[in-house]
């Protein structure tokens, strides 16, 4: 971990500079929205259990097996550990992966190794800011991706691994907005995945999609499908969200309202992930 | 309404509103990335507060350990998440020459 995060930090000095750079005028509008918010939050976090109730959700369910069990299911002599390596050992294992990529993709996008000549001119110290050698064999790569979201053809087997992507790409969004048992936490997630595979699609075929007039089309309506399912209890006289009415009991009827509710939200966010990407590749392109 | 509770509680909501004031007030992006660790900041303290326990009969506490593991893990993804941040404003400065937003903004009005 000392090895990514290091770098970072010694990057990150790069772009401060010794005097703070003065707001041209005192953020009126920041500080109340800020402040608004944070009394919103605020309020809300009073609704929680108290710190240590008995009886919380958050320590029902699992919690009492992990406390009680972990020692002679798992061995180790750390509830912690024992959770983070035994009971969440894939979450962590995946945590671990997208640490790699993060650290992967950051490099190929970020480290420009040549400084433009603007900078160059302006602080010439600043070019020992240039990265090790090694950076220097990922540049042939970065210019090719570059050269891709410019609009040029990609590679047969890049081609190939986009056009795969997609219905893969698919399928997980599928899969992340409707596995979401109770949560809606999925919505976000598979927006943003099945963006990512129309994306991958679009570059692979160099097809437009449609225009970004059509993608806020789908976009506004979704979010109008979402507000019409939250607001639908209202009609049998229920409470905003509550879908209990929605199915044979209580449990079913919120699923199923949860599912309705994030199916537009993630529509929704495809529509409007996928209409920018599309702004910004129609832009790059010569 | 107990100690614990006001204060883990009121320290998330005035952590939160800080890093949103960050957000959107500062210019400069490493700025509004802290800010964007501040909002991470919050959300870690409102799990660590999830994981307190009642005092059992012999009166011993031990903490609830999954808000714990989820924590852990949520401080990882949010470092990676701040340094690939940090990759994007560096590439913004290669481009534009400055990671304040409006010189990035006259930069972009000129070219």
């Amino acid at each position: 971990m000392r090895s990514v995060s290091a770098p970072a930090i010694w990057r990150a000095g790069v772009l401060t500079r010794v005097r703070e750079k003065v707001p041209f005028r005192p953020p009126l509008t920041a500080l109340a929205l800020s402040l608004a918010v944070g009394a919103l939050l605020a309020v809300g976090l009073f609704d929680l259990p108290e710190v240590g109730a008995a009886g919380s959700p958050a320590l029902e369910h699992v919690a009492p097996r992990y406390l009680n069990d972990a020692r002679i299911e798992t061995g180790a002599t750390n509830a912690t550990a024992a959770v983070v390596g035994a009971y969440r050992g894939i979450d962590s294992l995946l945590a671990t992966v997208l640490v790699g990529v993060a650290v992967a993709v950051g490099g190929l996008v970020a480290v420009p190794v040549v400084a433009p000549a603007a900078l160059r001119s302006r602080r010439r110290s600043e070019s020992s800011v240039a990265a090790p050698r090694f950076w220097h064999r990922l540049e042939p790569w970065r210019d090719r991706v570059d050269a891709v979201l410019a609009g040029a053809a990609p590679t047969k087997l890049a081609r190939f691994l986009l056009v795969l992507a997609f219905p893969l790409l698919s399928l997980l969004a599928v899969v992340a907005a409707w596995s979401h048992v109770d949560g809606a936490g999925g919505a976000l997630a598979a927006g943003a995945i099945a963006a990512a595979g129309l994306v991958a699609l679009a570059t692979a075929t160099r097809l437009s999609l449609g225009g970004s007039a059509m993608l806020r089309a789908v976009a506004g309506s979704s979010v109008l499908f979402a507000l019409a399912v939250a607001h639908a209890p209202l009609m049998e006289g229920a409470g905003l969200l509550d879908f209990a009415g929605f199915g044979e009991d209580f449990a079913d009827g919120q699923r199923l309202g949860i599912r309705l509710l994030t199916t537009g939200l993630a529509f929704a966010i495809i529509a409007w992930l996928a209409g920018h990407l599309v702004t910004i590749e129609q832009k790059s392109r010569p | 309404m107990t100690l614990a509770s006001v204060t883990f509680h009121a320290a998330a909501a005035a952590i939160f509103a800080t890093g949103l004031f960050t957000v959107i007030a500062r210019g400069n992006l490493l700025k509004k990335l802290l800010g964007l660790l501040l909002l991470h900041v919050s959300v870690w303290i409102v799990f660590v507060a999830m994981s307190g326990t009642p005092a059992s009969p012999d009166g011993a506490t031990i903490a609830n350990p999954l808000p714990i593991a989820f924590t852990l893990i949520a401080i990882v993804l949010g470092t990676t998440a701040m340094m690939v941040g940090i990759d994007l404003a560096l590439r913004i400065r290669a481009s534009a020459v400055s990671v304040e937003d409006d010189e990035i903004a006259a930069h972009e009005l000129k070219s």
